[in-house]
């Protein structure tokens, strides 16, 4: 009996336990509970560091080495040899060129003769970690001993640059430009919404009027023209960032709505006369009390948003209006794959398809935890 | 009582606000005048609707959207030494809602707490971050924290460094009985009690040193026993600051202990006003005796309760002549459904508006005819 007691009362002091936590560790809490969330946010935190902030080193060839084999197959690393040898190492078979004399097409083959021995952290082209730090270590490739020795792992393109590599570099700008444009798109949209939510009126009206216009306008034709308004000539750097705006200004109309939505709830909160009639102006009011408090609904909405973000821009990108090839993206390198020739002869090229399809599951189910998580009250 | 002069800080002169709404116009506020005098304490009294709020907000012309004011309301500006010299006369009712001006009165000089502590701090923010706004808002450092004369002005003007808010935010804290308050400076608004969210919002309030606080219905969410402290801290603060108190509430056991002066309105209708004591002891107006009427008293036998007859007009479809008639046990057929009455001065300092007294005859020809009238038939 007096078990029972003790139990009850440390599950009463349990209890007390949960009503004092703060709000970001009932969040950290809840969010800890859900598998699925969590497993989004390793594979995104992996995704961030080999393709956003270390692709140099995760990656064994810089993304414009043209190597001699042109659309090689890749060649996948070997524990075991034709002769049934096991050996810890993997190693690679060399490629030999076939020209196949019907159609007078061109094919590699794996020359079970040459063995490439495969090391990790070895000495590769030099590069700039972060674009600060000289470095050249790489995390793996062909063993320094054998010069002629080629790992292409997901094969390679037609200017014979390592497909892998450059699907990592690819991801830096498709990762950046979902993170950057939603949070170009957050800025209009919580802005502008809060600002109609607040004043009401004419303001209120003017801006739902556009956020309507923008979401009844057909999408593409919209795409195309904001495409087509990009100058050929600019450089990639340019063509970059006005993508990303152009991202942000097809995308900020719901957002907008919501926190509108949320702000004329929130305008009617005693805290804001209060706010008022301690001297603050409305800019102090809209920023420092209004916003905050839609901002667990709206850091869930933009979570949820990047993914929709990164397919946008391979999908402008693949029909040609986004980025376009001497910038790398997952978009771009998709662009390759848009012929029957390309499908047919070099599938490969179909393989950042997988890339692109982890990140968006990840960020969705990230997303979705984020969304149980930044309410945790509710049951 | 000290001696105290009467000198004024703000004085409202025929206040009108009205709301043009779909259903009419409604006028929550009809010809209101009274004076608030430096470091007295004025009680506003009357039933729900009356007008009390909306009063205080257009003191700080804060009047909420389809509201319009009219009227005189002028603030004394002086300056900060002893016994200063009026410096600068401000009409309220001519600034501009969101300018600069009104935003340095409101705050700085009026601060205003409000009847539901539990919504008035901003959610995402600690009671010592209200604190701090509020004293970086008006940028206005306590007196003890002012060096010599010289240096007056110059720290004046500085934002406060980090330190020396939370130093205030405690003081500040600790001066309105907040126990712990080094802790409780963190503390977010969900993890107080009513009273010490109630006891937070005077320090924000008293953290400029304002001239006049209005506390609209301060006490009437918090239960009896807090409410005792929160009157008690309010008359302490005020003693020790010296500054005037606007205080409206519907409690007449509240307003009898804490004001100097009372204004009773009905219907957006300034009734009557005069000394505390005098209000009690001789009231003018019917409606003030059947409010006292209505209070029971200890030591009575009775066996319900008395109350006022009928029902509060539509504001829609108020009346004619003197708005309490149909309610009034004075009903002086002839007179009072036909005339409005003036406000006057009946007695040496008490003010009411009835036909039990002739001042308040107004001097238009009909009201002089029907009065003659009366007259004539009473002989």
């Amino acid at each position: 009996m007096s078990e029972e007691t003790t139990n009850l009362v440390a599950e009463k002091q349990e209890d007390k336990k949960k009503v004092s936590q703060n709000y970001w560790s009932l969040v950290w809490w809840k969010f800890r509970k859900n598998r699925l969330a969590l497993i989004g946010a390793v594979i995104m935190v992996l995704y961030y560091i080999t393709c956003f902030f270390f692709p140099e080193f995760f990656a064994p060839y810089p993304k414009e080495l043209e190597s001699d084999f042109l659309e090689a197959r890749p060649t996948f690393p070997q524990f075991r040899d034709q002769e049934g040898n096991f050996s810890l190492r993997p190693f690679v078979y060399g490629l030999d060129e076939e020209i196949d004399t019907a159609t007078r097409s061109r094919t590699y083959v794996y020359n079970y003769d040459v063995k490439y021995p495969l090391s990790l952290f070895v000495k590769g082209e030099p590069y700039k970690l972060l674009g600060v730090i000289p470095a050249s270590i790489r995390l793996f490739g062909v063993d320094s001993d054998y010069p002629d020795g080629q790992v292409f792992l997901l094969g390679t393109d037609r200017l014979g640059r390592d497909q892998f590599s450059r699907i990592l570099y690819g991801g830096r700008i498709s990762l950046f430009i979902g993170l950057f444009s939603v949070f170009v798109t957050l800025f209009i949209g919580v802005t502008l919404g809060a600002v109609s939510g607040y004043y009401g009126g004419a303001t209120d009206i003017i801006v739902m009027r556009i956020t309507e216009l923008l979401s009844a306008f057909p999408r593409e034709p919209l795409f195309l023209a904001l495409g087509a308004a990009v100058p050929i000539s600019w450089p990639s750097t340019q063509v970059f960032f006005m993508v990303t705006i152009i991202l942000a200004v097809i995308s900020w109309g719901g957002l907008a709505r919501q926190v509108r939505g949320l702000v004329l709830s929130g305008r009617e909160e005693q805290y804001v006369l209060a706010a008022q009639s301690f001297g603050a102006s409305d800019r102090r009011i809209i920023f420092n009390h209004l916003i905050p408090a839609t901002l667990s609904h709206v850091i869930v909405i933009a979570t949820l948003m990047i993914p929709g973000m990164i397919i946008l821009e391979t999908s402008l990108s693949f029909l040609g209006l986004g980025l376009v090839p001497p910038t790398v993206s997952w978009g771009t390198l998709l662009q390759n794959a848009n012929t029957i020739r390309a499908i047919r002869f070099a599938p490969w090229y179909l393989l950042v398809v997988p890339f692109i399809l982890f990140a968006i599951m990840a960020y969705n189910m990230l997303g979705d935890g984020l969304r149980d998580a930044l309410d945790p009250y509710s049951k | 009582m000290t001696k105290k002069t009467r000198d004024p800080l703000v004085t409202v002169k025929d206040l009108h606000v009205e709301f043009d709404v779909r259903d009419g116009i409604v006028h929550a506020v009809d010809g209101c005048s009274f004076n608030i005098y430096r470091g007295q304490t004025l009680g506003i009294i009357g039933e729900s609707g009356c007008g009390k709020s909306i009063t205080a907000k257009a003191i700080m012309n804060m009047v909420p959207k389809p509201g319009k004011m009219r009227g005189e309301i002028t603030f004394y500006e002086k300056s900060d030494e002893d016994g200063g010299e009026i410096v600068n006369q401000i009409r309220i009712d001519q600034t501009d809602p969101d300018g600069e001006t009104i935003r340095k009165i409101r705050g700085g000089h009026i601060a205003m707490i409000f009847q539901e502590p539990m919504s008035s701090l901003t959610p995402v923010y600690t009671a010592g971050f209200h604190i701090l706004e509020a004293v970086n808002l008006h940028r206005f450092l306590p007196a003890e924290k002012i060096g010599d004369q010289m240096g007056k002005n110059i720290q004046k003007k500085r934002n406060l460094s980090e330190k020396e808010a939370r130093t205030i935010a405690v003081d500040m804290l600790q001066r309105v009985g907040i126990p712990n308050a080094e802790k409780r400076v963190d503390s977010y608004p969900f993890e107080l009690s009513g009273g010490q969210r109630q006891r937070v919002m005077i320090a924000i309030a008293l953290s400029t040193y304002p001239d006049l606080l209005i506390a609209d219905e301060p006490t009437t969410a918090l239960d009896v026993s807090i409410e005792a402290q929160i009157l008690d801290l309010m008359r302490e603060l005020q003693e020790t600051q010296g500054m005037a108190i606007m205080f409206i509430t519907h409690n007449l056991g509240v307003i009898a202990e804490i004001a100097a002066e009372i204004v009773v309105m009905y219907m957006g209708k300034q009734v009557e006003r005069s000394t505390t004591i005098e209000i009690f002891e001789n009231p003018k107006h019917p409606y003030t005796k059947a409010l006292l009427g209505s209070i029971p008293q200890i030591g009575e036998k009775k066996t319900s309760l008395e109350t006022i007859e009928g029902m509060v007009p539509s504001p829609f479809d108020l009346p004619p002549g003197c708005v309490f008639h149909p309610r009034c046990p004075d009903y002086m057929p002839g007179k009072c459904d036909r005339v409005y009455p003036q406000y006057a001065q009946v007695e040496e300092g008490h003010w009411a508006r009835c036909f039990l007294y002739d001042a308040c005859w107004p001097d238009t020809p009909e009201a002089q005819q029907i009065k003659n009238q009366e007259a004539i038939a009473a002989d």
